[in-house]
């Protein structure tokens, strides 16, 4: 009993901590004190605490640091949770016109989404969501049959099947896609091979979203919209995620059904070290 | 007497209606052929009639004759009948016409044939009709048109040419090919229209059929747009027509005398009772196109007449916001030879490529182009951006023109001077601006967001999908294992007695305590354990029988002697009058609750 009351304690004071250092991170970004806002913010990224509101408020400080290639990610980030999000929408194309070359988002063909536009118009978590709500339908329709057969329930759970089926291969798909990624070094040299002795094939500045479909030794392949790809090192590039990082390199790149478990960190987490 | 009479009234009435019928049917038939006009040109149409007094057992059968091209069925047809009676009898007169159209289609005499036709099973001639035939009239050519009718080869009859107060098929549909100029610049637009005009009067029509194919022409040398087709009703020399517009601009691509081939119309018409195939072709007409004199460095390629008009997309901009430069270009000349017109440098601002913007359809040689520069001010102050200028090859003014815009001034906001806070945003479907595009945003970003209510961190279970996509298919499995036994016990009954048999047995044996009579209750127990175990009629088991069974079913023999045992007890208690006391009955319990655990272990292991 009191185990418990101490946990509920902490939990709801944890709960504050982020709410203090979410406001907190706001108004260093008023005053102006971008950068204080943005190590805030990551601070709350790294705790895994993950919403679209704070990867947006991130965006905003990013681009007001000049640093449109995390700007545009955090844009990509809160849109990747919240599609609705209109602020987050406009300020990414604000970010977007701002870059250099303008690059348009690697988008899949348009047949693609108009057959499938129930995939591309729904979010990630809401794909996951709809997946599992028709798994556990479709099993308690069969379970109504067992207890009675009522009319219908055939083609009822015939159809949950169906929805299960298509929701879930829509959130494999949406897991295994090629990652987006967002260049981040000014100029990003992307060569034909893994080797920077080679011949530069093309160049990508910061806030250019690409496509990465392979990984090797550090390297991305990356594809752009207009379906120029090549090689670059992976530090040139900020993955959107999930899981939302900033880095390649500490986090890998993984799904919703295969995610690992986050790499240890020296820090403490952030609600320990305040509450003590 | 009366019945005399009446007979004799009826035989009179018959007898005079069976001489009537006679001498109807004894009428001789009577057939007459002749034509409306005996005297006729070559093509004129003219009647060829037939009369048949009687009923006709089919139609005439018309014969070929060379030189005259005569219908075979008929044109006309009708059919008289007359009742008459006079003194002594009746008459009874049928008389069918059948008028077949006809005509020379050369000149001289000609002679129809004695026509054979049959009447009232009787075959009866016509008398030969003699046609003299003069040559045609030449035929009338439409006025005021240039199109004629050419000497296609038709492998149809010649073309009937009009009767006084008629209308020639020459007349009826007419073809017209015309261009606004013939000489011409390089580049200078011409536009050429094909009409094909057909009148519009009841009972002729044109159909295109197989045939009705518009050729366009051959133009080499021309670059040509695409043809675009009216029709509209409209009149001419008093007469109604529809007239179909094929349209199309060209522009010479090199200079010389450059020749429009010529267009060809195919179709089939319904005239004059019947079907002509028809074939029109308009002459080829010759242009000359002239070499553009010595051109300027800044001519643009572009040959008409234009406009220029240019428009800064906000009236105050901040910098390093880009806002929108569009330049556009009307009038008349080939849109594909229309290029972007050039920006010149601004010192302060950033100038992108240009793109062209969607613009209404165009239509001819009309042009509409719209080309956007993304402007991105790079200092703050007031930001010229100087005159457009394009130039152009005017063909009317037979010289080169230059066409400007006005010169443009914007104010430039310091980025961190700018409060104005977000403007309403253009709402566009798809998030990302293509490459190129202009973005219509407000001047700063949306502001942040406030803190979210439940602001935690969100730590992925490993376990949590596993167990949440494994659940329901337990809780169905173990469900459906319920259910099933269910139904077993309810279909059945055997082993639903056998499944309960311990259960009642020992109930049974738990209450026997407190009875009147416990060794009674107890033999029942163990009776009853015994029937629903092996699914037996419980009434009237007796302890012989009881061995029998498990004898039967393999039990162990000194069980078997056990339970047997326990029932003779019960049976002595029973009819012996032995009053037993509690150790006894105890005892007896305990006796028939081993028997029954050892034979439900006996069970058991028979199943397993």
């Amino acid at each position: 009993m009191t185990a418990n009351l101490l946990l509920t304690i902490l939990v709801a004071a944890g709960t504050d901590v982020y709410a203090q250092e979410f406001g907190r991170a706001a108004n260093a970004y008023k005053t102006g004190d971008y950068e204080t806002a943005i190590k805030t913010y990551e601070q709350l990224v790294d705790e895994s605490v993950c919403h679209e509101t704070l990867f947006y408020n991130l965006g905003n400080a990013y681009y007001r640091n000049g640093r449109l290639g995390a700007a545009i990610a955090n844009y990509e980030r809160a849109l990747d949770l919240d599609p609705d999000f209109d602020n987050a929408r406009a300020n990414l194309q604000k970010a977007v016109g701002e870059t250099k070359q303008r690059l348009a988002r690697p988008l899949p063909s348009d047949w693609e989404q108009s057959l499938l536009f129930w995939h591309y118009l729904v979010s990630r978590n809401t794909t996951n969501r709809l997946a599992l709500v028709f798994w556990l339908a479709f099993w308690l329709v069969l379970g109504v049959r067992q207890v009675k057969p009522l009319r219908y329930t055939r083609r009822a759970a015939a159809l949950l099947a169906v929805l299960a089926l298509a929701f879930g291969g829509s959130a494999w798909a949406k897991a295994h896609a090629p990652a987006l990624a967002v260049a981040d070094a000014d100029p990003a040299r992307v060569y034909y091979g893994t080797s920077e002795d080679g011949a530069v094939r093309f160049e990508l500045y910061p806030g250019d979203r690409v496509t990465v479909d392979r990984r090797r030794e550090g390297w991305a392949r990356v594809k752009t919209a207009s379906g120029e790809y090549g090689w670059t090192k992976e530090q040139n590039l900020i993955f959107v995620g999930p899981p939302y990082n900033l880095h390649f390199e500490s986090r890998q790149a993984s799904s919703w059904l295969t995610r690992p478990n986050r790499p240890t960190r020296p820090n403490r987490p952030m609600s320990k070290r305040l509450i003590t | 007497m009366r019945y005399l009479v009446y007979i004799a009234v009826v035989a009179a009435v018959a007898a005079i209606l069976a001489a009537a019928h006679v001498y109807a049917a004894g009428e001789p038939p009577a057939v007459r052929a002749y034509a409306d006009k005996t005297q006729v040109t070559a093509g004129e149409r003219f009647t060829l009639v037939i009369e048949i007094n009687g009923q006709a057992a089919g139609y005439p059968v018309i014969p070929e004759v060379d030189g005259l091209q005569i219908n075979a069925h008929p044109n006309t047809q009708s059919t008289k009948m007359e009742f008459s009676s006079f003194s002594g009898g009746n008459r009874n007169f049928t008389k069918q016409v059948y008028g077949y159209y006809a005509y020379a289609t050369k000149a001289g005499k000609f002679t129809i044939p004695p026509i054979p036709v049959t009447v009232g099973g009787k075959t009866v001639k016509t008398e030969p009709i003699q046609i003299d035939a003069a040559e045609a009239a030449v035929p009338r050519v439409p006025q005021g048109g240039p199109a004629r009718r050419l000497d296609t080869p038709v492998p149809m009859p010649p073309q009937p040419p009009a009767r006084e107060g008629e209308i020639s098929l020459d007349e009826a549909i007419f073809i017209e090919s015309q261009v606004d100029k013939r000489n011409v610049y390089q580049g200078e637009p011409i536009r050429l229209t094909f009409s094909i005009w057909v009148l519009d009067a009841p009972g002729f029509r044109v159909y295109s059929g197989r045939r009705g194919q518009l050729a366009p022409p051959e133009c080499e040398g021309f670059y040509m747009t695409p043809i675009e087709e009216k029709a509209e009703d409209t009149h001419r020399d008093g007469r109604a027509y529809k007239r179909f517009r094929y349209s199309r601009t060209l522009y010479p691509t090199v200079p010389g005398e450059l020749r429009i081939n010529q267009w060809e119309w195919q179709a089939t018409a319904y005239y004059g009772l019947r079907d002509w195939n028809i074939t029109r072709r308009a002459p080829a007409i010759p242009v000359t196109v002239k070499p553009l004199p010595q051109p300027p460095k800044n001519f643009s390629g572009a040959v008409g007449q234009f406009s220029l008009n240019a428009q800064l997309s906000r009236d105050e901009a901040v910098q390093g916001v880009p806002m929108q430069l569009v330049v556009a270009i009307r009038g008349t000349g080939n849109p594909d030879a229309i290029g972007a017109p050039r920006v010149p440098n601004v010192e302060k601002a950033y100038i992108s490529e240009p793109d062209r913007l969607p613009a209404p359809e165009e239509s001819g040689a009309a042009v509409d182009k719209r080309f956007a520069f993304t402007v991105t001010p790079l200092e703050p102050g007031e930001l010229h951006i100087p005159p457009v200028e394009y130039c152009y090859f005017d063909p009317e003014a037979k010289k080169y023109e230059t066409e400007s815009t006005r010169p443009l001034a914007v104010r430039v906001l310091r980025s961190t001077e700018y409060a104005g806070g977000p403007r309403k945003l253009v709402k566009q479907d798809r998030e990302q601006p293509e490459a190129g595009n202009v973005d219509l945003l407000g001047d700063d970003l949306f502001p942040l967001a406030a803190a979210p209510s439940g602001l935690r961190p969100v730590r992925p279970s490993s376990t949590a999908l596993p167990v949440a996509v494994a659940a329901p298919v337990v809780a169905y499995a173990a469900l459906a294992l319920v259910m099933q036994r269910r139904r077993r016990f309810e279909r059945d009954p055997a082993y639903a007695r056998a499944h309960r048999a311990k259960a009642r047995a020992l109930d049974k044996l738990q209450k026997a305590h407190k009875t009147a009579e416990p060794a009674e209750e107890l033999y029942k127990a163990l009776i009853g354990y015994v029937a629903d175990r092996y699914n037996l009629q419980e009434k009237g088991l007796t302890s012989q029988e009881i061995s029998q069974v498990l004898e039967k079913n393999r039990v162990q023999p000194e069980v078997k002697e056990h339970v047997r045992k326990i029932l003779r007890a019960c049976e002595r208690t029973r009819y012996g009058g032995v009053k037993l006391n509690e150790d006894e009955v105890q005892a007896l319990g305990r006796g028939a609750v081993e028997a029954i655990e050892t034979l439900e272990a006996r069970y058991g292991e028979a199943r397993s």
